[in-house]
C-alpha cells in the first residue's frame, strides 16, 4: 500500500514536473516572441564587458607581468638545459614581454570601458 | 627628538610578515600532522560554505527569509556566471567554478576576522588553485576540441613566415594564465594584510610618544577601518575576477 501510495505520487509529480515544463518553456517561447530576441543571444563574446571596470583594472596589471615572468623562467631553464647562457633568456624575456601585451590586449578588447 | 623617535621606532620595528607565518595548531594531533592554520581555516571555510547553503536552504521557503535568499542569490549569480559566460555547457561546470568561487570568498573574508589566518595570501594555495583551473581547462579543451585545440597556438588568418615568432608567444600567453591568475589573488590579499598590519603598528608606534601621540594615533586607526572597508571590496572582487577567468578559460575551451 505504502508502495502504491508512493507510485502515484512519484507518478503525479513526473507529471506535474512535466507539464511545469512544458509551460515553462510555452512561457519562455511567448516572451521570446515578444520581446523578439532569443535567449542564445546572450551567450557570446560580448559578456566579456560584464565583469566592473575595477576588476579589469586589477586584471590588466598582473596578465601583463605574467607573461613576462613566464618568459624569463622558461628562458632560464632552457638556458641551464642546453648551456647556451644568455641566449634564452635573452630572447624568451622578449617574447614573454610581447605575450604580456597580448594578454592585455586581449583583456581589454572587448571591455566597454 | 628626532633621534628619540627613530631609536623608538627601531625599536619597535613592524613586523608585517610575520602574521604569514605557517605554525602548528591543535597541540599534539596538530604538531604530529603537520597541521598548520592554512589546512584549518580551508576547512573551516568549506565548513563555513557548506553550512551557509544547508542551513540557508533548509527552510526551502517560497518567500525567502535573509539566509535563504543570500544563498539562492550566490547560487543564482555563478549559474548566471558560468552559463552565461562558458553557453550552454556551462552547467557542466557550474558546480567547479561555484566552488571555486566561494572557497577563495570564504577564506579572503574569514582572514578579515581578527585572529584568522588568511590562506590565500600564500602562494602556494593560490597557485595550486590556478593550476588546477588550468588543467581542468586544458583537459576540457581535449575532450571537447581534441587535437584542434593545439591549431588554436597559430593565429588565423596570420602569414605562415610569421609563425617561429607568433607560436613561441601564443604559447607564452597560454602558460602565463595560471601564473596570473595565481599572483593576482595571493598578491592582493597579501598587500591587503600587510597594510592593516603596518597601520596597526604606527598605531602602537604614535600611542607610545604621550600624550600628543595618543591623539595623533588616531590618524591610522581611521585608515585601518577605511582599508578594512576596502578589503571586504578587495575579497568578493578577487573571488569574482578567478571565478569570471575560471569561466572565461573555460568557455575557449569548449568553444569549437
Amino acid at each position: 500500500m505504502g508502495v502504491r501510495d508512493d507510485l502515484s505520487v512519484s507518478s503525479q509529480a513526473g507529471k506535474g514536473a512535466d507539464s511545469f515544463d512544458q509551460r515553462l518553456n510555452d512561457a519562455e517561447a511567448r516572451m521570446r516572441g515578444k520581446s523578439g530576441k532569443s535567449t542564445t543571444d546572450s551567450t557570446g563574446k560580448e559578456n566579456d564587458a560584464d565583469y566592473s571596470a575595477f576588476g579589469l583594472a586589477m586584471r590588466i596589471g598582473t596578465e601583463m607581468v605574467a607573461a613576462l615572468i613566464v618568459g624569463v623562467l622558461l628562458g632560464y631553464g632552457l638556458d641551464r638545459l642546453c648551456g647556451t647562457k644568455p641566449l634564452f633568456i635573452i630572447l624568451f624575456s622578449f617574447i614573454g614581454g610581447a605575450a604580456g601585451m597580448l594578454n592585455v590586449w586581449r583583456a581589454v578588447k572587448n571591455a566597454n570601458v | 627628538m628626532r633621534s628619540g623617535r627613530g631609536s623608538l621606532a627601531a625599536g619597535s620595528t613592524i613586523d608585517a610578515l610575520g602574521q604569514f607565518e605557517l605554525h602548528p595548531v591543535l597541540g599534539q594531533i596538530g604538531e604530529a600532522l603537520r597541521f598548520s592554520q592554512s589546512p584549518l581555516f580551508m576547512l573551516i571555510a568549506v565548513v563555513a560554505v557548506l553550512a551557509f547553503l544547508y542551513v540557508g536552504m533548509r527552510p526551502a521557503a517560497v518567500v525567502p527569509g535573509r539566509l535563504q535568499a543570500a544563498a539562492e542569490l550566490g547560487y543564482d549569480f555563478i549559474h548566471n556566471m558560468a552559463t552565461e559566460t562558458i553557453g550552454k555547457e556551462g552547467t557542466a561546470f557550474f558546480p567547479f567554478v561555484f566552488a571555486i568561487f566561494f572557497f577563495i570568498l570564504a577564506g579572503n573574508y574569514l582572514g578579515l576576522i581578527p585572529y584568522c589566518f588568511t590562506f590565500t595570501s600564500h602562494i602556494a594555495v593560490t597557485a595550486s588553485l590556478a593550476v588546477l583551473v588550468f588543467l581542468v581547462s586544458i583537459l576540457a579543451s581535449l575532450r571537447y576540441q581534441g587535437f584542434k585545440f593545439f591549431a588554436h597556438f597559430m593565429p588565423e588568418g596570420a602569414p605562415v613566415f610569421l609563425a617561429p615568432l607568433l607560436i613561441p608567444i601564443e604559447i607564452l600567453s597560454f602558460l602565463s594564465r595560471p601564473v596570473s591568475l595565481s599572483i593576482r589573488l595571493f598578491a592582493n590579499m597579501m598587500a591587503g594584510h600587510v597594510l592593516l598590519e603596518v597601520f596597526a603598528g604606527f598605531t602602537l608606534m604614535l600611542a607610545g610618544l604621550g600624550a600628543f601621540g595618543s591623539v595623533l594615533a588616531v590618524a591610522p586607526v581611521v585608515i585601518n577601518v577605511a582599508l578594512t572597508a576596502l578589503e571586504l571590496l578587495v575579497g568578493v572582487l578577487q573571488a569574482y575576477v578567478f571565478a569570471i577567468l575560471t569561466c572565461i578559460y573555460l568557455r575557449e575551451a569548449v568553444a569549437h
